[in-house]
């Protein structure tokens, strides 16, 4: 086989695998793009459409945390309420979150009045439908692992992509930085699909590369590996259990005695008692927690009230363990306790949300986005206008020699990224149960 | 392409056992020393009777705090003692004595400090009887939920 017919063949078995991924990926990753460009925008969306219950006019002194708690109680008896967010600023409301029958629930409070503003069923909030969608396709785990093999795809559409548009005669700005409009509609047609593809690949892979740590599959193993290693986030942030209280339990005032109407004796009174939650804000003032803190309620007996701040910036991050009896501070872990991965993936998260610089973090992102949507759109619609009628337009399938060096290739990639490995399992028992089997699809497929 | 389906299976399901956080991990992040104590006084109190409370730090080597202090009050707020110095009596224990005129429900808070880590743990306790009212906001919960004070800082 002489050289220039070797590289063809290597170019037919990377484009076949282009076109079936892409093909396959193309839905997806326009709803991930869509989804992930109106989400870019949640701070100023949900400030406009929340804003009712968000704004509160500040006037005079701010009631307690347990006054509003117990009015939040009052509003929904024998409803656990677990946490407390006290708001970043005079002119924001308190929240707090009731575990209704119907699911997590919102209630906004106005510190200085008491009054409850509002309630908003956690899951009907208009950008947590959007992040339901980008996360999981809005069907619970299995959308989580379909958008992390989305995620991992594109990876491998991207490396093909790149070996494909890669001219063999250098780069030229032309068909690379921007579209020959002059050259006809076969060449504008090409170039529509690689120009975006060549302005955004580096955007996407970022995108894809700052996604995968929080997907639940990958980045949930690849998290508690780096946790492990002493590299990743202190446990307890994102995998682990938070510290219990140091006070034994049975030290612990039996309260409340809520059905007992007789006197109990002193000795199941005389118990150590919980901090109030204002106790807990003095604390958080005192250890310089960032305002936007929320406050999560220990739930039994040994728990720990845990302050948590997730800001914009990844530097601003805060996660604390507080005892809830002593009010010792159990663990206190800032961006600067992470360890250098963990630093890597909190940073890559703001990054990705579009909160880390502000506007322009999101405007970059954004226009990633929308690159990302004209290169799936464009690549279909490539595909579409040059496949012959009745057959799928993909090249042959390569030589044994070559279709095995690109498995192990893929293989190897399957390896790092383990749902790979597994859909490659299933393309394999596909081909081998049903397309090798049918004369039809091997024709139309061109898999002979 | 049995021995690719083999392979490829053995590969996929190693690599989809998940792993969890192992819980000596936390070893290789920044840690805290909390400082722990105990508040111990005898369970039945008499309005007028002398009450020792015994406040004892229970950790392994020298805890020397800062400061030592007891604040002593009801529950209600209508009645306060201040906050008070305990008296070193041992490496690791300190005490003070007080006597309460009314009957009700009291909070002892401890107030304390070493190696930069403050706590100020609460124990209720019933002197004499309960009023009604006292019961009942005992039944309610909301003598532990209310604030009584200020953290000591």
């Amino acid at each position: 086989m002489t050289s220039s017919s070797s590289s063809r063949d290597w170019y037919r078995a990377v484009w076949r695998w282009h076109l079936y991924a892409g093909l396959i990926i193309a839905p997806f990753l326009l709803v991930l793009a869509v989804t992930g460009a109106v989400y870019l925008f949640k701070p100023q969306i949900e400030q406009v459409i929340y804003s009712d219950y968000y704004q509160v006019e500040p006037a005079g002194e701010r009631l307690s945390a347990t006054e509003l708690y117990n009015r939040v109680q009052a509003e929904y008896p024998d409803t656990p309420i677990t946490r407390y967010r006290p708001g970043e600023s005079a002119d924001r409301s308190a929240e707090f979150r009731a575990m209704t029958e119907e699911g997590a629930t919102t209630v906004f409070v106005n510190p200085y009045k008491g009054d409850i503003i509002g309630s908003q069923l956690n899951a009907d909030r208009f950008m947590s439908q959007v992040e339901l969608i980008h996360g999981e396709l809005m069907i619970g785990p299995l959308g989580d692992r379909i958008v992390e093999l989305v995620a991992c795809w594109t990876i491998v559409l991207m490396a093909t992509g790149l070996y494909l548009f890669w001219p063999r005669n250098g780069l030229q700005a032309s068909g690379t930085m921007y579209p020959r409009l002059r050259k006809g509609k076969r060449v504008l047609r090409r170039d529509l699909h690689v120009v975006p593809g060549f302005w955004v690949t580096a955007g996407l892979l970022f995108l894809v590369l700052t996604g995968l740590p929080w997907s639940g599959f990958w980045g949930a193993n690849f998290q508690s590996i780096a946790t492990n290693a002493g590299v990743g986030y202190p446990p307890s942030i994102w995998g682990g259990d938070a510290p219990t209280s140091t006070v034994k339990t049975e030290d612990v005032a039996d309260v409340p005695w809520a059905a007992e109407t007789l006197p109990v004796p002193n000795s199941e009174v005389a118990g150590y008692v919980p901090l109030s939650l204002e106790q807990v804000e003095t604390i958080a003032g005192t250890v310089g927690m960032d305002p936007s803190y929320t406050i999560s309620i220990p739930s039994t007996p040994d728990g720990v009230y845990t302050l948590s701040a997730y800001p914009d910036r990844a530097q601003d991050e805060a996660t604390m363990h507080v005892d809830q009896y002593s009010g010792a501070v159990l663990a206190d872990y800032r961006y600067d306790n992470y360890g250098i991965v963990g630093k890597a993936v909190a940073l890559g998260i703001t990054l990705h949300k579009g909160t880390q610089f502000g506007l322009s973090n999101q405007l970059i992102s954004l226009a990633i986005c929308l690159g990302v949507i004209l290169v799936v759109v464009s690549g279909v619609y490539l595909w579409y206008s040059r496949k012959p009628v009745a057959k799928s337009g993909a090249p042959s399938a390569p030589s044994r020699t070559r279709r095995n060096v690109l498995i192990v290739l893929l293989v190897s990639f399957g390896i790092i990224f383990p749902l790979v490995g597994l859909s490659l399992l299933v393309v394999a028992l596909l081909d081998w149960l049903i397309i090798r089997r049918s004369t039809k699809l091997t024709r139309f497929l061109n898999a002979g | 392409m049995k021995r690719f389906i083999l392979g490829i299976s053995l590969v996929a399901i190693t690599a989809l056992s998940a792993c969890a956080v192992k819980e000596d991990a936390v070893e290789l992040y920044k840690q805290e020393t909390p400082l722990q104590a105990t508040l111990d006084f005898p369970e039945v109190v008499e309005a007028g009777e002398p009450i020792t409370f015994e406040i004892g730090f229970p950790v392994e080597g020298d805890v020397e705090p800062d400061f030592v202090h007891l604040e002593l009050q009801k529950a209600d707020g209508t009645v306060s003692y201040g906050m008070q110095e305990a008296t070193r009596i041992a490496d690791d224990t300190y005490e003070l004595t007080a006597s309460f005129k009314e009957d009700g429900l009291y909070i002892a808070r401890v107030h304390a400090q070493a190696n930069g880590s403050t706590i100020f743990p609460a124990k209720q306790f019933i002197v004499g009887e309960l009023t009604e009212a006292e019961w009942a906001a005992l039944y309610e919960g909301a003598a532990p939920v209310e604030a009584v004070t200020e953290p000591h800082h």
